[in-house]
């Protein structure tokens, strides 16, 4: 589902060269849960991004699905990211002047391929599948950190992606909201079939998944 | 002058002022080269060039009114821009293409410049009306000077229309610098922004 060869990130500010990934080689099957356990600055959210066609590397290939992401062109990788990838980040990151139903919309409204009954039924289906039923139309401000964070999962969810990537998606929880929100993501893996991707830099989180890479210092180990 | 009883020139009264030039050549190829003809225009020549540079430079003050206000739309769309980063870096991670984000802010800025012109223009016909309607040369007692008492106004639909589809489409053009930056924008840079 997803491979990487030799992908090197080096940051450059002015003259001065930051390499954060120095030659990262993976290859993740379908339907896979994998996650990737390193400390902080170690790269690995840079690696996700990486992986989601989100962040051109400096260096290397990625083929999600079969076809080189960055070879492609800038509206055929976002359509890439819409339709194949759903992001869940440690700050949740929904648009705050929208509902939660409207937020989870959102990737289903960009497609123009919508699910069958449109973006809506499946958005309030998804939300009711994380257990925010009642919550359709109360706004970002309005809900938990623990709830936005499920609304986000069931955003990442809308265009059935194959690949989920999740960037420290409990950083931000108290431990037992947290451990719901893996436990929604593990469910989400086994009945959606999708791959799962979870970068966390708790080895306890780590645990759960099928495989652990470990990365430090921008190589895996 | 001693010329007597001698007549020196007679004024013809013309139905349609208007027409008073193709008229003067009439007449003056009726008359002949020994009497000169003049029209109301060439006997008011400096008054009209008057209000000819007046009008050029009416246009130029519109014309800098108009570049101030896009300036402003513009401004007013960058500062959006960074306002949004951090949701237009989520847009892009939830697969919004360049031309997506880009179309948003054009939109944006299309609809302040419309809404913005339509008022604009509603208002001016509304005062340019009430201008013609109101004696406001007599209320500022001037009657005496212009000898008439209120200012004649005509509204050319033509005008009006140029006016307001030149402003719309000014406006569209201050949008596509900060929807070109927006659209532009790194989403993992646009996702750190706080």
């Amino acid at each position: 589902m997803i491979k990487a060869k030799g992908v090197h990130k080096i940051y450059t500010n002015g003259a001065e060269k930051l390499p954060v990934l120095k030659g990262i080689d993976l290859k993740i099957e379908k339907g896979e849960f994998v996650s990737v356990l390193g400390p902080s600055g170690a790269g690995k959210s840079t690696l996700l991004h990486i992986l989601g066609a989100l962040d051109e590397p400096t260096q290397g290939v990625v083929y999600l699905d079969g076809s080189d992401v960055y070879g492609l062109t800038d509206s055929k990788r976002a359509q890439a990211r819409n339709r194949l990838i759903g992001f869940v980040f440690q700050f949740y990151h929904l648009l705050p002047e929208f509902t939660a139903l409207e937020n989870v919309m959102l990737p289903g409204l960009i497609s123009s391929q919508s699910a069958a009954g449109g973006p809506r039924s499946r958005a309030k289906e998804l939300l009711g599948l994380v257990g925010l039923g009642a919550r359709l139309n109360h706004k970002p401000g309005q809900l938990s950190g623990g709830e936005q964070q499920r609304a986000a999962i069931a955003r990442a969810l809308v265009n059935k992606p194959a690949v989920l990537l999740c960037d420290e998606p409990t950083g931000n929880l108290d431990s037992e909201s947290g451990k719901g929100i893996i436990d929604l993501l593990e469910r989400v893996n086994k009945e959606e079939k999708a791959t799962l991707v979870v970068v966390t830099h708790e080895a306890q989180i780590a645990k759960r998944a099928d495989r652990i890479l470990k990365i430090k210092d921008g190589r895996l180990e | 002058m001693g010329l007597g009883s001698a007549i020196s020139g007679v004024g013809v009264k013309i139905d349609n002022p208007l027409k008073a030039a193709a008229i003067k050549k009439d007449l003056q190829k009726a008359l002949g080269y020994r009497y000169f003809v003049r029209t109301w225009t060439d006997m008011n020549r400096n008054l009209f060039s008057a209000i000819k540079l007046e009008k050029a430079a009416m246009f130029i003050i519109l014309t800098l009114i108009i570049l101030v206000a896009c300036f402003n739309i513009a401004g007013t769309l960058i500062m959006t821009v960074i306002e949004k980063t951090k949701d237009i870096g989520i847009l892009k991670s939830i697969g919004a293409n360049r031309s997506g984000i880009m179309k948003i802010f054009v939109l944006q800025g299309l609809l302040i410049g419309a809404i913005g012109s339509l008022i604009g223009g509603i208002c001016g016909a509304w005062l340019a009306g009430a201008l013609g309607r109101y004696p406001i040369v007599e209320k500022l007692g001037l009657q005496e000077i212009y000898y008439f008492d209120r200012l004649p106004v005509k509204i050319e639909l033509m005008d009006f229309t140029l006016v307001i589809g030149t402003a719309v489409i000014i406006s569209l053009l201050a949008t596509l610098y900060p929807a070109w930056k927006a659209s532009r924008l790194d989403p993992v840079e646009a996702l750190r922004y706080e």
